[in-house]
């Protein structure tokens, strides 16, 4: 009886570290919320509340105050819905061929795809690339390229993988062939895999940022995360020596109600849909993972 | 994260019926899966495109580029690009800096997502399990554009963390400009966003074993920490391994995405990674793409290098290579 | 694996001969006229959007009068350089490419030929452009370095608007520029001019005129960090509201102001600023500054909107604003919006200062931003056309037009004086141009910044500037000597160099840290010494030649 006690003893003072590891991890967000809220003047006096006292809307105002937020929504939706389901089929559709293990070439063809994830072209020879196909400055580029992820892709196959062969095998009797056999058979069997695939992609969308600085120029295209970038501007300088007066003004730099605002906007979709997503991607990525 | 098959298929190439010749039988073979083939094509279309045409321009980096010439074109010039790089002290700073940031993360942040997967075993609460698990892997589903605001905002020299210092009688600290602890603060911001996503896998695997086993330690009198000891690392002791060379294996990946957002001027040099110095040898600081494409290729292929030799390795310890 | 091994071989190299293949990019550069014939030109500027700029009554009025159609190209916003870099590296570039200017990469794409070289004549040709050229102060140095070809164009700045007539002239009579900025009455001084709270002074008993001395600038610092008057508690308060880019300008180069320069010592051999001893001194006072509490604790992550916000929020009494008179300008606005019942005119003057000895020690500023690529492919018909167009706006008539809107509608020209007659706002200013015309956003800038014309449309601005003016004429006589080569000095290693030990970075750091500033800097010193040294030998020997 003794005993019990005192696991429980070191067991609630877990649970309160626990609790505050969260509350850690919580609490930097509530703060930028908290900031979005206040104004300039207010901040500058007084940085640090856990309520705000005036709150105004004057940040988010000045944020929608130009079409550039809209605008980045605009285009990250439209890479979403047009991207998220060609790399859905692209992905699945190599995951299951490549789980049938029977056929020759599979191997080559297994290997040459996973090379890929660790070896790759470098930024420039990509550039070209893009360039080459006439996709600069064109939602294409972002659209394509990624399209097709190898890590996604061999979650699919270590999910078939774990299927038995017997579905399989009583279709082939009765004349399906294998498109028949993976879209009516094995795609419904797949759906938590298959939904946690399309969280990792849709968040991978939504996130990027990267490719979108190479390839695309024209800021009335740019997706969320760089307009979010170009606000926060935490990396480049924004000023630089021999500016003229003019262009020092034309340079726009956002205070810091103003960036938390833009941070706000930003996560708020991902904050929203996460949640519910939640029992999705840990089914998916339990099934069909690693096993000590 | 890789996740590993472990489950070995004997799914050979089925046994002709006739013995005929062997090509004849092959090409059989190949007809009878045209379906799977065609699955394939999408995939395969776009790992040529996009990937292996892609690898013809790493020629670039034993050129010398000329825009007007194009790849093909430009003269030769072996090995220069190479020799510049090894005899430029800068570079040697930014490998050096790339492979400490690397291991310290190695060292720090890879048994974070272990210790917190340990301590979500011994919650008893369900429903706390669960909350407390949407707010750990929460932070992951964020770009580093994001999270460096964020945290920019809270280290800030007025923000939360340095009102809280002053208020115990601490001194306010500069965080993002103090280059003795921006690697600390790279380290735990990113175990912060992380690491609740990390300690997914071993949950999982933790879920896996047996129950018997916890009950014959119980009998035992086996404390709660004797159990993790003698019961659940052990029995997760493959899947540390295998996340373990995984992590080792890219160990010049020391987080651009983190550092290219949060670096600032004064702290620049502490932190700057190859991944970063390519960045601004390829677009900022006279850009030469030869250069940088050489630069690329050396991280490209030690990268590849260490994980053919994790994946012989995962192959000794487990039986199975993570390239299978 | 071995299989693995030769696929892989044979897919790349098949994919390799594939690109090959279409190697040659065709590029911008071809003959495309609309349809009245006229050469559509492409121009990639930061932030263009062609649906706009090329959509107004200036774009049409001067587009007109050259007989060409443009076609704007945008060209990211904070990142325009490097993509820049990118698509003329890449032989991606449109006709007009905007691109910071580094003497290094000009000197590169020239030689490599991935950008067009100007005619032979083209000083003959285009005068106004030649002037515009001259007027950067560099132009004999790009002909030595490029075998008398230009590459591209470099933008001259507004510096010297007060003598531009006088410059002129002596261009036409074949003056040579460079050795007429050297004379000591055209000279013009690098600014450190701050904005700072008028009413506070007047409270604490300081007089300040238009311009006052490093110590009684410390002076007054000093006390209105000290009084508070702001009322945000004694921690709050920060004397002098500044980031780490310009706060060197003050306290460095008041004991050396060329301090981050290689530049021409008494013997005229050159050397490194950084290293001079004067540079110490300066470091310490900057040290001082910092640890005394008169710059904001996180000064260098401070940036121009978030200085406006100490200011405004009444925590500093002092601001070295980016861009002195339109910032003041926007300034004002701020600080009435943020605090209700004050007036911006009771409370916000400008002043200059000027080193502890009285004098200004200030160095001219190269006189150049920024420069323009053009694109190889391009006809030499259809690059005569651009070539007009930066002729017009460098010329006599054109440069101040350009300034100012479009003829007859937003200005007039009566007895040879330009009357404006654009609409104001509320508070009694003009429309800005760029307001009423997004096109502007190329024209304005493409070559010749005649800022002073646009200055005088804005009236308060006017008042400032010709207040300083004034009292400045005094302190004009300790001018150090004037060199530019240190800014078109095209080693390699210099560039690596100043990208390496960036001055700015390096001295907030080192105020920033708990070292002591002496032994830190000694030892800073000693990492860069031999480099810096060997690039100062280079430069001298290229000055013997």
């Amino acid at each position: 009886m003794l005993k019990k006690k005192r696991i429980s003893v070191g067991n609630i003072i877990l649970t309160v570290i626990m609790v505050l590891w969260g509350v850690v991890i919580v609490y930097p967000f509530y703060n930028s919320i908290l900031v979005s809220f206040m104004s300039q003047a207010e901040y500058m006096r007084k940085p640090f509340a856990f309520i705000v006292s005036n709150p105004t809307l004057t940040a988010y105002e000045e944020i929608f105050s130009d079409s550039k937020f809209l605008l980045g929504y605009r285009s990250t939706l439209l890479i979403l819905v047009t991207k998220l389901p060609l790399s859905l089929v692209i992905t699945c559709a190599m995951g299951y061929a490549l789980s049938r293990k029977r056929f020759p070439f599979s191997k080559a063809i297994n290997n040459l795809t996973v090379f890929t994830m660790y070896f790759g072209g470098g930024t420039i020879p990509v550039y070209l690339l893009i360039k080459q196909y006439g996709l600069l400055d064109s939602y294409a580029s972002l659209i394509l390229l990624g399209s097709f992820g190898v890590y996604n892709m061999i979650l699919v196959k270590n999910f078939f993988y774990t299927l038995p062969d017997s579905l399989e095998e009583s279709a082939k009797i009765d004349g399906a062939n294998d498109i028949l056999i993976f879209a009516r058979i094995y795609i419904p069997l797949a759906k938590p895999i298959i939904a946690t695939v399309a969280l990792f992609i849709a968040v991978a969308i939504w996130n990027e940022w990267f490719s979108a600085m190479l390839y695309i120029s024209d800021p009335k295209k740019w997706p969320l995360q760089l307009v979010l970038r170009e606000i926060i501007g935490n990396a480049t300088d924004v000023v630089k020596e021999g500016m003229s007066e003019e262009e020092m003004m034309k340079k726009e730099t956002f205070a810091l109600n103003v960036q938390m605002a833009s941070v706000v906007v930003t996560m708020l979709p991902v904050m929203l849909v996460y949640p519910f997503l939640q029992k999705y991607f840990m089914q998916g990525l339990t099934v069909g993972a690693v096993k000590g | 994260m890789k996740l590993v098959a472990k489950k070995e298929k004997g799914n050979e190439f089925r046994q002709p019926v006739l013995s005929k010749s062997r090509a004849a039988h092959f090409w059989r073979n190949v007809f009878r899966n045209r379906y799977l083939y065609l699955l394939m094509l999408p995939a395969i279309v776009h790992l040529v495109m996009f990937e292996y045409s892609a690898m013809y321009g790493i020629t670039l980096a034993f050129k010398d580029f000329h825009a007007k010439l194009g790849i093909t074109r430009s003269p030769w010039i072996g090995f220069k690009h190479f020799e510049g790089m090894f005899t430029d002290p800068y570079f040697r700073t930014v490998l050096l800096n790339t492979i400490k940031i690397s291991f310290g993360r190695i060292l720090f942040e890879f048994p974070m997502g272990i210790i917190i997967a340990l301590c979500f075993n011994e919650i008893k609460s369900a429903k706390l399990k669960k909350t407390l698990q949407t707010a750990y892997t929460f932070p992951h589903f964020l770009s580093w554009v994001i999270v460096s605001g964020v945290v920019l905002n809270f280290l800030n020299y007025n923000g939360p963390v340095n009102t809280i210092i002053d208020a115990l009688g601490g001194e306010r600290q500069i965080f993002m400009g103090n280059k003795k602890l921006i690697v600390p603060i790279l380290y735990i911001t990113d175990i912060w966003k992380e690491s609740g996503w990390g300690s997914i896998i071993y949950i999982a695997a933790i879920t896996g074993i047996n129950h018997e086993l916890y009950e014959a330690a119980d009998l035992d009198g086996a404390t709660s920490f004797q159990k993790i000891w003698h019961v659940t690392l052990p029995c997760i002791r493959g899947t540390i391994l295998v996340m373990l060379t995984l992590r080792v294996g890219s160990v010049l990946n020391a987080g651009f995405d983190q550092i290219f957002n949060m670096s600032n001027s004064i702290v620049q040099q502490t932190i700057d990674i190859l991944d970063t110095y390519i960045y601004r040898i390829t677009f900022q600081q006279a850009p030469d793409f030869s250069y940088s494409t050489a630069v690329g290729l050396f991280k490209s292929a030690i990268g590849f290098i260490m994980v053919m030799i994790v994946n012989r390795v995962t192959q000794k310890l487990e039986g199975t290579g993570i390239l299978d | 694996m071995k299989k693995t091994v030769v696929w892989l071989l044979v897919l790349v190299l098949a994919f390799g001969a594939l690109l090959s293949g279409c190697g040659q990019s065709k590029g911008n550069g071809e003959e495309t006229k609309d349809s009245n014939g006229r050469f559509v030109i492409s121009v990639a500027m930061p932030n263009a959007d062609n649906e706009t700029w090329g959509n107004d009554d200036y774009y049409r009025y001067i587009t007109d009068k050259i007989g060409i159609t443009i076609d704007f190209k945008a060209l990211s916003g904070a990142s325009a350089s490097e993509k820049a870099r990118i698509t003329i590296l890449s032989g991606d570039m449109a006709d007009v490419t905007y691109c910071d200017f580094i003497m290094d990469e000009y000197l590169k794409y020239g030689k490599q030929g991935i950008v067009k070289a100007l005619p032979e004549d083209w000083e003959e040709k285009y005068p106004n452009l030649g002037f515009s050229m001259a007027m950067t102060g560099m132009l004999d140095e790009l002909k030595a370095a490029g075998d008398n070809k230009i590459y591209g164009l470099v933008r001259p700045m507004d510096r010297y608007h007060d003598f531009l007539a006088e410059f002129r002239q002596g261009y036409s009579e074949g003056k040579n520029i460079s050795d007429m900025m050297s004379i000591q009455k055209y000279r013009h001084i690098d600014k450190y001019g701050f904005a700072y709270r008028k009413d506070w002074a007047e409270q604490l008993g300081i007089k300040v005129d238009k311009i006052m001395t490093y110590d009684a600038f410390m002076d007054m610092a000093r006390k209105f960090k000290e009084a508070d008057l702001g009322n945000v508690g004694a921690d709050n308060t920060v004397a002098i509201a500044v980031d780490h880019t310009e706060a060197p300008n003050i306290f460095v180069t008041a004991f050396n102001s060329s301090y981050k320069f290689f530049h021409k010592d008494e013997n005229g051999k050159y050397v490194c600023g950084f290293l001079e001893d004067s540079t110490t001194e300066g470091l310490k006072a900057y040290k001082e500054a910092y640890t005394s509490g008169l710059l904001a604790k996180d000064f260098y992550t401070q940036k121009a909107q978030n200085l406006n916000g100490l200011f405004c929020a009444q925590r500093s009494g002092i601001i070295f604003p980016r861009g002195e008179f339109t910032a003041i300008r926007k300034l004002n606005t701020e600080f009435e919006k943020a605090n209700p019942g004050l007036k911006a005119t009771d409370c916000i003057d400008v002043c200059w200062i000027v080193s502890p000895d009285g004098k200004v020690h200030g160095r001219e500023e190269s006189n150049f931003y920024g420069g323009y690529y053009f694109n190889p492919d391009m006809s030499d018909e259809k690059f005569a056309k651009v070539l007009e167009l930066a002729d017009y706006v460098s010329s006599e008539e054109g440069g101040p037009q350009i300034k100012l809107g479009v003829p007859d509608k937003d200005f007039k020209i009566e007895n040879g004086e330009y009357i404006i007659t654009r609409e104001k706002t509320e508070d009694g200013n003009f429309v800005d141009v760029a307001t009423l015309y997004p096109s502007y956003g190329f024209f304005a800038y493409f070559i010749n910044p005649q800022y002073k014309v646009q200055i005088e449309s804005d009236p308060y601005a006017t008042t400032l500037q010709n207040d300083l003016l004034k009292a400045k004429k005094e302190y004009e006589l300790s001018l150090l000597n004037r060199d530019v080569v240190r800014d078109c000095y095209s080693a390699e290693d210099y560039n690596k160099f100043r990208a390496t030990y960036d001055v700015n970075n390096m001295f907030a750091e080192l105020v920033v840290s708990d070292e002591d500033i002496e032994t830190a800097w000694a030892k800073k010193k000693d990492e860069f010494r031999a480099t810096a040294e060997s690039i100062a030998a280079n430069m001298n020997e290229a000055l013997l030649k």
